[in-house]
């Protein structure tokens, strides 16, 4: 069995948010869920300030707290490694997130795609409105909406249960990469078999010293990080008393 | 006249409740503060606060049916009936608390015993019907001590489960350390005899003194117990503030050290405990009524408050990629349907009670076999 | 017809906003046939003043691409290669190796994308960029740096540019270039990294440190000039001092450097002259409503004064009734009530045409004003098409095909709504447009367009059948056939005939130059038209330079609107990653990614002011603040930011529509979201090319609301 893992090359990334925006398409998400998603951070005092950026997403731990706080297995671990969580059993009790040490799990407070429930024209007999265009472009709910999600979760998870990153697990069933892997136009995420010796992962994995978030607390992540968003240079110094 | 006013009062605290419902259900939780990262606020604060007071009444109830201590038996229908309106009112918060409610079969389905949340549920399960059965025994005049261990037990699960199920979270710390596997079953106790005396007293000045002077002292000395508790939790309380907040570097516990020094902080530590543990060690006052009343109110006042501040320490500093486009701490301020869902506790507790005064005669003293 | 009654054609107009490269028709031919001057494209809110250095220098009027993988040096001047450039998938996608070999430094008053990951952010005084330029190009000279096989030497091998002394010119035997000792004598000789740190507000150490780092790099050493320091009122010679660095160390046309665009073979339309009668002609020959040509207004594009576009004046054109009034005008993607400066002016403007007509995706700024609106097809979805892209060394024509059925009723922009307006005229007794048309045959089977679909179809295989008809072979990739181009999509060019350019570029001399024999020869030129000498040409358009500095990249003092006492700070705009060619202002993702600019925040639209600045002003994070500029005002909300100079505000460009769309706005045609930076920024233009000037432009001043 494959325990899948990802490599986020911090030094390729450029901070386009790529990968936000193509995981918001393939997973329906509605506005303010992350499911791919980042921490920056603006650091120094002018004139001397760099902005920083690193790229969030569940990261899949092997030893999920997540996991382990939830009373009914709606959230559990697949075979694959993969953190997976399954609506019809959720009581939307929100413990998970309590639980969850990277903020990457998401509570459907109301119906998603507010914006797109609206009826109403903007310009009457001119513009449709939000529903209409849905419907006439046949949509689900939203006129993007990504049938393919359906295959091992629901479309548009309902609102009063929580949702996360699943590492596209309905794409790696079909042999396809996730999506903010494949739409990262940096190749900044790899993925892959943290089993397979030979796998991109363990490659970047040997050759790199990586970190992963929060490791004090035990976690064991999937996701790893390697090198630094600013690869600046400087000038060369042993700095004075 | 009176009464109806009364009823009608819960009356409106009920209804509202059901307001709330319908609309958390039709429209969503987004009626409630609504954001990602304040995840439990006053609803499951005040769940809270009524399961530790429920857990307390037991510890109450169990003296003198589990330890033997006789003089108690004359408190014990009221004790257990309160219990069960109590443990009520903190189902109704719980219930409109969670997303999901109807799923909570699955809790039976595909259990996880490595949840502290599962074996609350469980424990909870248990538990009423445990209460339902003790009282149901009591009110024929029969009191059972088996039944009578297994809710002394249940309350000690519950109450330290909860401390299990907020000291889990190793990434809020804030909640956190078996430290609360302590502090909240003593709290509960404390609040449990706050409610009791509370409701007793409150009860007599409105029909006039029904029980002996033997009752009178046990009320005394409840009241001196009440006082011990809020010595005590005050010691822990402000150790919890060093230790946590004062001598601790850790980023970690940043939230804790931003709610010393927030209103349900203050109202906690002065009104909660503070000042009954003052009122309680004098004997003048403590020996009133009044007084008694004042204090046991006060008490559970500053619990409601602390149990509000507790969970707001472990969620207004937003972890990991929350973080983004967020302050250090996020400000909360409940919304009036999270105030609903509150009275509407109170309401049911209040009125599930107030049934038992009318029709059980909560006063009769068991027969203890 | 009317208008053809009265011999008026003159009186339409047609403005152009994003465009495919099947524009000609609708731009060029059909406004010809009708009999109009007045095409008016978005060209000069855009990017003009950028193209205006590299082509008086090396004679190439175009974006350029930049051989980053090759670099060992990338000095970027204004330019946001990762959130707001051309070919940022590119960028983005070898940057992350090109910061591992590269030294990049970056000028920008305010800490962009690129800056985050550069080596040396140089967060300059805005509009001072001229500057640090011909420092730059001083420390290169003095040190020995410039790249010899490129310009040449001294004739002994000895260095003779030594701060302060002039050099005889006859000392030095260039070799690809024109006029580097005189521009020494000239200008550079005192403009020493001292003389520049006061005036850039940057330390002098920093300014040595990068001019050496570049000058040890070459001929591998960009630099790469982007619009800030260009789109500014006196950016035209801080364009060329900006872009002759490339010319010191051998950088243009080389490995490692900066390129021209790849040949490409597509084809043009047929030409309209014969289906022009004498209406037309005679329409055709009245002076532009932009008034591009005038004395104050050269636009001379690529050398010809009067042949760049001044967009923005046509408001103003159009509202004096100077040279005549506006009678129909047609617009298409584009908003310039919104997005050219001082949109006020086109507010009145477009409400004063009595028949105006929009094609566009979005209700916005510009349909309000429009007595009917065309509702346009998607450009990815639903619309033939091509556009043409360059990077990493290679020329890209991609082919854009409608792939979705039509979810309304509506019409391509550039194809099938011309060819309807050519049936509804032949039908009212005018068909030179349609028999125009009827031309663009199929190139597979010489049948002639009979509906509006075939003549889209055939206009886009017609004007690539180059690149896809086998028999007719020029380079790049090759194809058996329409049917496997359409399928494959996109035309590859040959690599990039790397130095080819050398001694052959399209500039009077032949070569790269410091002394701009062209500029010369194009301001002599406007200066003839109007009778006047240069000098008077260069008070005409608000420039310092006198005499033969006029013909040289030289430093000009910006001139930047607003009293210092009374507007405190100088205005930085810039642009997000998220609008790149527009049009995402009605989509949620568009204010739930903000934050992917740095300094920029969720469903707000702020201003970002240095801690230091806000702190005197009482001014926190998240209050809501007026901007006020000598033209116009917006409100916004306020951000501390560490990235921003302190006495600069910068705010990003994107939001403040009020109309647009249901999210765009506020509320729809009442409320603005946000402020629209335009309307601060005054109408002020770099004249030489005709560009709007959008940086350095404008003093502000803050009042918390």
């Amino acid at each position: 069995m494959p325990r899948y893992a990802m490599v986020i090359d911090r030094q390729r990334c450029v901070g386009c948010g790529a990968c936000s925006i193509a995981c918001r398409n393939e997973n329906n998400l509605s506005e303010g869920v992350y499911w791919s998603h980042k921490i920056t951070e603006t650091s120094g005092v002018f004139p001397n300030v760099r902005f920083h950026y690193l790229p969030t997403l569940c990261n899949h731990c092997t030893d999920a707290p997540c996991v382990r706080g939830c009373p009914t297995r709606a959230m559990h671990k697949a075979e694959n490694g993969i953190t997976m969580h399954a609506p019809k059993k959720c009581i939307g009790c929100r413990y998970c997130m309590i639980n969850c040490p990277y903020g990457v799990i998401y509570f459907n407070w109301k119906e998603s795609h507010q914006f797109w429930k609206n009826k109403q024209v903007l310009i009457p007999e001119v513009t449709s409105s939000p529903v209409e265009e849905t419907r006439k472009v046949g949509g689900t709910v939203i006129p993007y909406y990504n049938p393919e999600r359906e295959a091992t979760l629901a479309g548009i998870r309902p609102k009063g249960v929580v949702e996360k990153c699943t590492f596209c697990d309905h794409r790696i069933e079909n042999g396809l990469l996730p999506r903010c892997v494949e739409a990262c136009p940096a190749d900044a995420r790899i993925f892959g078999d943290l089993n397979n010796p030979q796998s991109n992962v363990n490659h970047l994995l040997g050759k790199f010293k990586p970190f992963r978030l929060q490791e004090a607390l035990g976690t064991d992540p999937a996701v790893y990080y390697i090198r630094d968003f600013s690869a600046s240079n400087y000038p060369r110094t042993k700095g004075a008393v | 006249m009176k009464s109806k006013i009364w009823f009608g009062i819960l009356g409106v605290g009920i209804l509202l409740g059901l307001w709330t419902a319908f609309r958390v259900y039709t429209v969503g939780f987004s009626l409630y503060a609504k954001t990602d990262v304040l995840v439990w606020t006053l609803p499951l604060s005040t769940y809270i606060f009524f399961s530790l007071t429920s857990a307390g009444l037991a510890f109450v109830s169990s003296i003198p049916v589990v330890f033997g201590v006789h003089r108690y038996d004359i408190i014990e229908k009221r004790t257990v009936y309160l219990e069960i309106a109590v443990l009520l009112g903190s189902f109704v918060c719980l219930i409109l608390h969670i997303g999901s409610p109807l799923k909570v079969i699955y809790i039976f389905l595909s259990p996880n015993p490595s949840s502290p949340l599962w074996w609350l549920a469980m424990l909870y399960h248990v538990y009423l019907v445990a209460l339902l059965i003790a009282f149901w025994r009591i009110n024929i005049g029969k009191v059972s001590k088996p039944i009578g261990i297994i809710v002394f037990l249940i309350a000690i699960g519950t109450s330290t489960t909860l401390g299990w199920l907020m000291g889990m979270t190793d990434a809020r710390p804030s909640l956190n350390a078996s430290f609360f596997s302590v502090y909240f079953p003593l709290t509960g106790f404390g609040s449990g005899i706050a409610a009791l005396l509370l409701v007793s007293l409150v009860y007599e000045q409105l029909r006039g003194p029904t029980g002996s002077d033997k009752l009178a002292e046990l009320y005394n000395e409840l009241a001196r117990i009440m006082g011990m508790i809020a010595g005590v939790v005050l010691i822990l309380f402000l150790w919890r503030t060093i230790v946590g907040g004062i001598s601790s570097t850790s980023e970690d516990l940043r939230a804790f050290q931003h709610m010393i020094g927030s209103i349900p902080y203050h109202i906690e530590l002065w009104l909660g405990l503070v000042v009954p543990a003052v009122l309680m060690l004098i004997p003048q006052i403590r020996k009133t009524s009044r007084g008694k009343i004042a204090a046991g109110f006060l008490f559970l006042l500053g619990m409601f408050a602390g149990r509000l501040e507790f969970v707001l320490s472990g969620v207004i500093r937003p972890l990991g990629q929350m973080t983004e486009g967020r302050p250090e701490f996020v400000s909360y301020m409940p919304t009036a349907y999270e105030v609903f869902v509150t009275l509407a506790g109170f309401s049911v507790m209040l009125l599930v009670y107030t049934l038992g005064e009318r029709y059980f005669n909560l006063h009769a003293t068991p027969e203890q076999r | 017809m009317e208008l053809r009654d009265n011999d008026e054609t003159h009186k339409y107009m047609l403005m152009r906003g994003r465009y495919s490269y099947l524009r000609d028709i609708l731009y060029d031919r059909m406004t010809k046939i009708i009999g109009s001057p007045n095409n008016i494209s978005h060209s000069s809110i855009c990017a003009e003043a950028e193209k205006f250095g590299p082509y008086y220098t090396e004679g190439y009027w175009g974006y350029r691409q930049y051989d980053v993988l090759k670099a060992h040096y990338i000095l970027l001047w204004g330019a946001d290669p990762l959130a707001a450039n051309r070919q940022v998938s590119y960028y983005s996608k070898v940057w992350g190796d090109v910061v591992g070999k590269a030294t990049i430094a970056i000028v920008e008053p305010r800490l962009s994308a690129s800056a985050g990951k550069a080596d040396e952010w140089l967060p300059i005084i805005p509009g001072q960029d001229g500057a640090l330029a011909v420092a730059i190009a001083h420390i290169l000279l003095v040190q020995g740096l410039w790249y010899r096989p490129f310009v040449g030497d001294f004739t002994d091998g000895v260095n003779r540019f030594v701060p302060g002394k002039t050099v005889d010119e006859s000392g030095f035997e260039e070799i690809y270039t024109h006029g580097v000792v005189r521009w020494w004598n000239l200008e550079l000789k005192d403009k020493t990294a001292e003389w520049a740190a006061d005036i850039t507000g940057l330390p002098a150490e920093q300014i040595q440190r990068v001019a050496e780092g570049y000058g040890n790099a070459a001929p591998h050493a960009i630099s790469w000039v982007g619009g800030g320091p260009c789109m500014q009122v006196r950016g035209g010679y801080s364009s060329m001092a900006c872009h002759a660095l490339n010319g010191l160390v051998g950088a243009a046309d080389n490995v490692g450097g900066t390129l021209v665009s790849n040949k490409e073979y597509t084809g043009k339309f047929p030409a309209p002259d014969e289906f022009m009668d004498e209406i037309a002609k005679k329409g055709k020959k009245h002076e532009k409503i932009d008034q591009r040509g005038r004395l104050h207004l050269p636009a001379i594009k690529s050398g010809k004064p009067g042949s760049g576009v001044v967009t923005n004046n046509a408001a103003d054109g159009i509202l004096n009734e100077d040279p005549y009034d506006i009678k129909v005008a047609i617009g298409y993607m584009n908003n310039f009530s919104f997005s050219a400066p001082q949109p006020e002016r086109w507010e009145r403007a477009l409400s004063k045409i009595p028949f105006l007509v929009h094609i566009t995706t979005n209700a916005s700024e510009f349909s309000w004003f429009s007595d009917i609106v065309l509702p346009d097809t998607h450009h990815m979805f639903e619309k033939w098409g091509y556009v043409k892209s360059i990077g990493n060394g290679y020329r890209h024509v991609t082919l854009m095909q409608p792939i979705v059925k039509n979810v309304w009723d509506y019409k391509i922009d550039e194809t099938e709504i011309p060819w309807l307006i050519a049936e509804k005229l032949a039908q009212k007794g005018f068909d030179n447009l349609l028999r125009h048309f009827q031309t663009y045959q199929d190139p597979e089977t010489g049948k002639a367009p009979a509906d509006e679909k075939e003549f889209a179809l055939y206009a886009l295989k017609l004007v690539t059948q180059n690149l896809w008809d086998p028999s007719q072979y020029k380079g790049g990739d090759k194809f058996s056939g329409w049917e496997e181009f359409s399928k494959i999509g996109v035309w590859n060019s040959d690599p990039y005939p790397f130095r080819k350019r050398w001694g052959n570029m399209k500039t009077k001399t032949g070569m790269f130059e410091f002394y701009s024999e062209t500029l010369k020869a194009a301001l002599q030129s406007h200066a003839a038209n109007h009778g006047v000498t240069v000098n008077e040409v260069m008070k005409a358009t608000n420039y310092l330079a006198r005499g033969e500095t006029a013909f040289i990249p030289h430093y000009e003092e910006p001139f930047t609107l607003g009293d210092e006492k009374e507007y405190p700070f100088v205005h930085v705009d810039h642009k997000s990653r998220l609008n790149r060619e527009g049009r995402s202002a009605n989509c949620t993702w568009y204010y739930d990614f903000k934050d992917l600019d740095p300094g920029e925040e969720l469903w707000a639209d702020v201003a970002k002011i240095n801690p230091i600045d806000a702190r005197k002003l009482g001014i926190e994070s998240g209050d809501r603040i007026k901007i006020t500029s000598p033209t116009g005002s917006l409100i916004c909300t306020a951000k501390h930011w560490e990235g921003v100079r302190p006495g600069t505000v910068a705010k990003c460009f994107g939001q403040g529509h009020w109309a647009y769309g249901r999210l765009a706005s506020e509320e729809f045609g009442k409320k603005p979201r946000g402020g629209n930076n335009n309307d601060i920024i005054p109408a002020q233009y770099e004249a030489l090319s005709g560009s709007s000037a959008y940086y350095g432009v404008t003093r502000i001043k803050i009042v918390k609301i």
